[in-house]
């Protein structure tokens, strides 16, 4: 039986900004079949029934959704680990301040793409930028651990040292590193996705930056794949979670084994079953939960690291090439294979 | 004593601009010169940008600018009995002669252009660890972490 750890949530699909890379192609409008609070209130019970660790809320924008706060402060009840993430476009109202005062969450996600210029460019708002210096303020006001998030692509990725300074002085927390891939609007701009080559110099980068900046928590995401500890991220990497140990739920209910795989097929829809049972039955995770190597094709085809790995990041597998486990970027291939 | 202030007013005709003054509606006639002076550059930044200043501001603005005194430079405008009318420090506004106006720097901008980038060399053999070792088929119980797209990653050492 697979323990479900960490859910992350698309708190809904509506969003303020109009991003150049957004993966899920959030827009201003919401859906109308979107979640209602009574029914996230629910998801929220059953996920702290099922002793889930962590809740992130995602989007979107989640502060754009009604009741955002109301949800936020019953996942904290309920006494879910909970964080979201935001564009940081507007400073948090005070309502919303007072929330999260409350609810100390684990970490509040800011999207940070590159220092004012980039960052407003591949944000499309001049005064995207000008929203975050203000939130970091709050955030840290209230005292609250601040998780820069950094989605990388050929616009941004050199400024990678220089933004790294700027996160110092500013003393954030965390600063969550990960690549641009090939689904949502970022399809459309495929130029811009990093190749080989660009992947190694950021690696390099993030292994310099990770010793010359101690204080910040430097992390790259799942989708550099497998890593020695220590090296682009603390922790040892056992492969892609999805369905494994955890899960996505998008804005109108349906489970989805990470958000990030927008274009694969969505599990069931929470209106119909109870969590538990699409968790613990769903064939939506046997690509992850029933792997074999002889599933394999591709990059990680004769890997000896696959029956640990997996193949990688299996949102970027599949957003490139249409199937599972084979990642396009990897980092042990790339510096020991 | 008439004669020098005289000379100086001669000398200061050079300096005469036009400018309408932050806040005000109308153009004033005034002298433009260049004071160099030692103070502190984070208390004219304070100063100079007001309530737009954030708590973020201020602790970039403390690092970058240190709180100790440097040589500054700055625009005053004098009138016609030598009374200062206005300063600002050039490195955060500057006279706009096309305006005629004194025009400040974005505030963020000011910042991010005093960033200064370490110059790091590593040699890789340096940076990169040995290279991860085979376990074995993956063992359920052995999770590791993750950090996937989209969710954060947290601080677990951090002393609140
Ligand atoms: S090459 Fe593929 S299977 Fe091997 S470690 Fe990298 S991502 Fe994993
Ligand atoms: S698909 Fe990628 S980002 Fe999503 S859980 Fe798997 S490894 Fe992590």
């Amino acid at each position: 039986m697979h323990r479900l750890r960490e859910v992350v949530i698309e708190t809904t699909k509506q969003c303020n900004l109009n991003c150049i890379h957004c993966g899920s192609d959030c827009g201003h409008k919401t859906t109308e079949d979107e979640l209602s609070v009574e029914e996230w209130r629910d998801v929220l019970l059953q996920l702290s029934e099922m002793k889930v660790g962590k809740v992130v809320f995602s989007g979107g924008e989640p502060t754009l959704k009604d009741g955002f706060e109301t949800l936020l402060a019953f996942a904290s009840v309920l006494g879910l680990k909970v964080g979201f993430i935001s564009n940081g476009l507007f400073a948090f109202s005070e309502s919303l301040q007072e929330v999260i005062s409350r609810c100390n969450p684990f970490a509040v996600g800011l999207s940070i793409d590159g220092l004012k210029q980039a960052h407003n460019k591949i944000r499309k708002n001049q005064n995207s930028w000008q929203g975050l210096m203000q939130n970091i303020s709050i955030l840290q006001n209230l005292g609250v651990q601040i998780c820069v998030v950094t989605t990388l692509h050929k616009l941004n990725y050199h400024e990678l040292p220089r933004l790294a300074s700027f996160l110092d002085l500013v003393d954030v927390d965390s600063w969550q590193l990960q690549l641009a891939m090939p689904s949502g609007r970022m399809k459309n701009q495929v130029n811009l996705l990093i190749n080989e080559d660009d992947f190694k110099k950021i690696c390099r980068e993030v292994l310099v930056l990770r010793k010359f900046y101690p204080n910040i928590n430097i992390q790259s995401a799942d989708c550099f794949g497998l890593a020695p500890e220590n090296s682009i991220r603390s922790d040892y990497w056992a492969g892609c979670p999805a369905g494994i140990s955890a899960m996505a739920i998008d804005a109108c209910g349906n489970i989805m084994p990470c958000l990030s795989l927008q274009d694969s097929q969505r599990c069931e829809n929470i209106k119909n079953k109870p969590i538990v049972e699409i968790w613990e039955k769903s064939s939506g995770f046997d690509f992850n939960r029933k792997f074999t190597n002889k599933n394999v094709k591709g990059r990680c085809e004769n890997c000896k690291l696959l029956s640990e790995c997996r193949g990688g990041c299996n949102s970027q597998s599949f957003s490139y090439y249409g199937y599972f486990h084979s990642s396009p970027f990897c980092f042990t291939r790339s510096f020991y294979q | 004593m008439n004669n020098a202030i005289g000379l100086i007013k001669e000398d200061l005709r050079r300096h005469r601009v036009t400018v309408t003054l932050p806040g005000e509606q109308e153009e004033k006639s005034l002298y433009l010169i260049l004071i160099t002076a030692k103070t502190k550059k984070f208390k004219d930044f304070v100063e100079t940008y007001g309530n737009k200043v954030t708590t973020t501001h201020r602790k970039i603005a403390q690092k970058v600018f240190g709180v100790w005194e440097t040589e500054n430079v700055y625009g005053a405008l004098i009138d016609e009995n030598m009374q200062m009318i206005f300063a600002f420090n050039r490195d955060f506004a500057d006279y706009d002669k096309t305006k005629k106006a004194i025009v400040f720097k974005d505030i963020d901008d000011v910042l991010i252009d005093r960033i200064e980038v370490k110059k790091i060399e590593l040699e890789e053999s340096e940076a990169l660890p040995i290279g991860p070792k085979e376990r074995g088929r993956r063992n359920p119980d052995n999770i590791g972490e993750w950090l996937i797209k989209y969710s954060l990653a947290e601080k677990k050492n951090k002393i609140t």
